[in-house]
C-alpha cells in the first residue's frame, strides 16, 4: 500500500492545487499513467502514477485550495484482485521486531541471521551455513556517508525532503522509504496551520492577475535560487548555418506544410548530440556532486501566452530523428501552451535549451534552471559578411551560448560541447 | 508451462521472496509467519531460470523495494547472487534494503533427513532473513 | 468561395493559434506575428490550419508575403479561384 503524495514538479514548486482526478476509485493504474491533473503555479501538469496498483481512495477532492507538496492525495493498494493485508497501524512506525534485533545485526549483510530465540526453530538452522567463505566487509567510517536506501534518496530528491535531518528507522540507523515520506508529511502538517481562510470568489480580470502573479513568484523563487547557489560561467560562439538552412530549405520544399520541419529542431537535435559528447554538462548537482545523466531529456523554453514560461522535457533527444523531434515538439509546445503537460514532462529535463532569436535578440545568456548543470541558448539567424578562405561572402549565422554550473564542468569542456555543436550543424544530413 | 514466465504465489506488498523449485514451499510458510508479524510477504516462483524472468523480478522488487533471494545451491557462486546483482543493477533505485540471500550450508550434502533438513534453507532462516531487512 | 467566406475561415485557422484573438479589433493591415504575438511554430501551425481549411499548399517561400490578414486573405483567393 502506498500513498499517492502531491509531488514536486520542478525546483520551483512548492504547492499545488488539484484539478481532476483522472483514475476513479476501484481502477487498477500502471506506473506512468496519468493519475490526476494538478495545478502548479504554473501550469496544469497531468501527473503520472509512481507505482503501480489500485486507486483504493481518494484523499483530497478536487478544489480550489492550495496543499503544500507531499500531501498525501490518495492511496494506491495492491494489484487489482488481492486485497492488501490488513495492518495494524498504517503509519510507517518502525516494526517491533525491529527494535530488539538492531545490535545484533552487524552481520545481517554476511548470512541468513540467527533467529531470534523466541521463533527459532530448538533444532539446526541454516546459520553455519554461511559463515565460511564470506567475511563481513569491514564498517562504513561514522559520518562517512549517510546511511539511505537508494529508493529512499530518489523519494527524497522528487519530494524535497532534507535527508540530512532525517533519523533512519531502518537497519543500522539506515533513512528507508517511509522515513521520507513520513517526513514529507510531517512537514505538510507543520505548514497546515498557516492555510489562508478561503477568500470571497475572484473576478475573472482578478483570477488572472492572481494567476500571473503566481507565475512569476515561481520564476522567482527558482531563478533567485540559481544565482543564489549556482557559478554560471557563459560562452558564445558564432555557428554558420548556411549548409544546415540550405539543407533545410530542401528537405521542406518537397513536403506539405504539415510535415516541414523547423530549423529549431536542427539547433536541438545538435545540442543533444552535443551533449552526448560532453555528458558533464547533462544533468543534475545533487547534494554537493554532480550527477551525470545518462539519458538527455531536452527541457525546451516555450513562452505562454500572457506571459512566463516553462521547459518542458523533450525526452530522449538524442535519440529521435529529426522528423520524429519535430512532431514531438510541435506536440510539446500545443499542450504546454493549453496547460496539459505531464509530470515526467515537468521534471525529467537533464538540460535546457532556449531561443529568443524569433523576437530579435542576437544572444542569450540564461539562468540555469536548478537543479540543472547547463543551458545552451540561441540568438536571431542573421546574415553577415563572414571572411572564410581570404574572402567575404554572405552567410547566415547564428550565436549559441551556453551557461553552465562551474563547479560541474570547466570552461575548456564548455569550449569543447560549443565545438562539437558547430561542427554537428555543419553536417545536417547526418544529424 | 512457460519457460522464463514467474508466477506470484502469494501477493504482498513489503517485501519479495524469490524462490524456485522446493524453495518455494519454505517461502510461502516464512511468508505465512511474517503475515502473522504485520509483514507482507510476496512469493515469486522463478519457475525456470534460464530463460530467467527479469520483469517480474523487477516489477515486484518495484513494489516491495525489499528482497530476499532463495536458493538451494551453495552460497558462493550460487544462482541467488546473479539474481542478486540483476537486482542492484537494474533495480537500484528502488530497493530499500540490500538484498538478502538464503543458501544451503557449503559442505557436501549430507543423507541423513536432518542433517540435509539443517544444510538446506529452511521457512524459519528465511523468514528471519526477511525480518532483518526491516 | 467569396472574400468574406475566405476571411471567416483564416480567422478560424488563426483563432486556433492565438485563442485571445479578438477578430473585430484585428485590422486587415496589421502584421500579425507582432499583433497575435506569433512565434515559428504557432505560425506553422496556422499554415497547416489554412492548408488544411482551403486544400491548397503554400510553398516556404511565400511565407513571407503572408504576414498581415489582408495578404492571405488575397493570396488564398488568388489560389482557391
Amino acid at each position: 500500500m502506498a500513498e499517492f503524495l502531491l509531488p514536486k514538479l520542478g525546483a520551483d514548486m512548492s504547492r499545488g492545487r488539484l484539478v481532476e482526478w483522472v483514475k476513479k476509485p476501484g481502477e487498477r493504474i500502471a506506473r506512468g499513467e496519468v493519475i490526476a491533473v494538478i495545478e502548479t503555479d504554473k501550469a496544469n501538469v497531468e501527473v503520472e502514477a509512481f507505482a503501480s496498483g489500485t486507486l483504493e481512495r481518494v484523499l483530497v477532492e478536487p478544489g480550489d485550495e492550495w496543499l503544500p507538496v507531499g500531501t498525501p492525495l490518495a492511496v494506491i493498494g495492491a494489484a487489482a484482485g488481492t486485497a492488501a493485508a490488513p495492518r495494524a497501524a498504517e503509519q510507517p512506525a518502525p516494526r517491533p521486531e525491529a527494535a530488539p534485533a538492531a545490535q545484533g545485526r552487524a552481520r545481517a549483510t554476511e548470512a541468513p541471521p540467527k533467529l531470534p530465540p523466541a521463533t527459532a526453530a530448538p533444532s539446526p538452522t541454516n546459520a553455519p551455513a554461511s559463515r565460511a567463505l564470506t567475511p563481513p566487509a569491514p564498517p562504513i567510517a561514522e559520518g562517512a556517508r549517510l546511511r539511505v536506501s537508494p529508493v529512499a534518496r530518489r523519494r527524497a530528491a522528487e519530494l524535497g525532503v532534507d535527508l540530512a535531518a532525517l533519523p533512519g528507522t531502518g537497519p543500522h540507523g539506515r533513512i528507508v522509504l517511509a522515513d521520507v515520506e513520513a517526513a514529507a508529511r510531517a512537514a505538510v502538517e507543520e505548514r497546515q496551520p498557516e492555510r489562508p481562510a478561503p477568500a470571497a470568489p475572484l473576478t475573472a480580470a482578478e483570477q488572472a492577475q492572481e494567476k500571473r502573479a503566481r507565475v512569476r513568484a515561481a520564476i522567482a523563487a527558482a531563478m533567485a535560487r540559481a544565482k543564489r547557489e549556482i557559478p554560471h560561467y557563459y560562452l558564445g560562439t558564432t555557428i554558420d548555418l548556411t549548409r544546415a538552412l540550405a539543407w533545410l530549405a530542401a528537405y521542406n520544399a518537397e513536403r506539405p506544410v504539415a510535415e516541414r520541419m523547423l530549423y529549431g529542431v536542427l539547433l536541438l537535435k545538435a545540442v543533444a548530440a552535443a551533449l552526448r559528447e560532453h555528458p558533464e554538462l547533462n544533468g543534475f548537482w545533487r547534494e554537493g556532486r554532480a550527477e551525470l545523466a545518462d539519458a538527455v531529456h531536452l527541457g525546451v523554453a516555450i513562452s505562454l501566452r500572457g506571459g512566463g514560461l516553462v521547459a518542458p522535457a523533450l525526452h530522449d533527444a538524442d535519440k529521435l530523428a529529426l522528423p520524429e523531434l519535430m512532431r514531438r515538439l510541435q506536440d510539446l509546445v500545443t499542450r504546454a501552451r493549453a496547460g496539459s503537460l505531464r509530470s515526467s514532462e515537468m521534471t525529467d529535463a537533464t538540460v535546457t535549451v532556449t531561443s529568443l532569436g524569433e523576437r530579435g535578440v542576437e544572444a542569450v545568456y540564461g539562468v540555469i534552471y536548478p537543479p540543472q548543470l547547463a543551458l545552451v541558448g540561441f540568438g536571431k539567424v542573421v546574415t553577415r559578411p563572414w571572411v572564410a578562405d581570404g574572402r567575404v561572402a554572405p552567410r547566415e549565422v547564428v550565436t549559441a551560448t551556453l551557461s553552465a554550473d562551474h563547479r560541474a564542468s570547466d570552461g575548456h569542456r564548455g569550449a569543447l560541447f560549443l565545438d562539437a555543436l558547430d561542427r554537428l550543424l555543419q553536417e545536417p544530413e547526418s544529424l | 508451462m512457460a519457460l522464463g514466465r514467474a508466477a506470484v504465489r502469494r501477493a504482498g506488498e513489503d517485501v519479495t521472496l524469490a524462490a524456485y523449485g522446493a524453495s518455494v514451499h519454505k517461502a510461502l510458510a516464512a511468508a505465512d509467519a511474517l503475515a502473522a508479524e504485520q509483514i507482507d510477504a510476496e512469493v515469486l516462483d522463478l519457475r525456470t531460470l534460464r530463460p530467467l524472468d527479469v520483469g517480474a523480478l523487477v516489477a515486484s522488487v518495484a513494489k516491495t523495494h525489499r528482497a530476499v533471494v532463495i536458493d538451494e545451491m551453495w552460497r558462493t557462486g550460487s544462482f541467488a547472487g546473479e539474481i542478486a546483482a540483476i537486482l542492484m543493477e537494474q533495480a537500484f533505485d528502488q530497493l530499500d534494503a540490500p538484498v538478502a540471500r538464503v543458501a544451503s550450508a557449503e559442505v557436501p550434502m549430507p543423507y541423513a533427513k536432518p542433517l540435509e533438513d539443517a544444510a538446506l534453507p529452511s521457512a524459519e532462516g528465511i523468514a528471519a532473513a526477511a525480518r532483518a531487512l526491516f | 468561395m467569396t472574400n468574406d467566406e475566405i476571411k471567416t475561415k483564416v480567422l478560424a485557422a488563426l483563432a486556433a493559434v492565438a485563442p485571445e484573438l479578438e477578430p473585430g479589433e484585428l485590422a486587415p493591415g496589421a502584421n500579425l506575428r507582432d499583433e497575435l504575438d506569433i512565434d515559428s511554430m504557432d505560425a506553422l501551425n496556422f499554415l497547416v490550419g489554412l492548408s488544411q481549411a482551403f486544400g491548397i499548399d503554400i510553398p516556404e517561400a511565400d511565407y513571407r508575403k503572408l504576414s498581415t490578414l489582408e495578404a492571405i486573405v488575397g493570396y488564398v483567393a488568388a489560389r482557391v479561384g
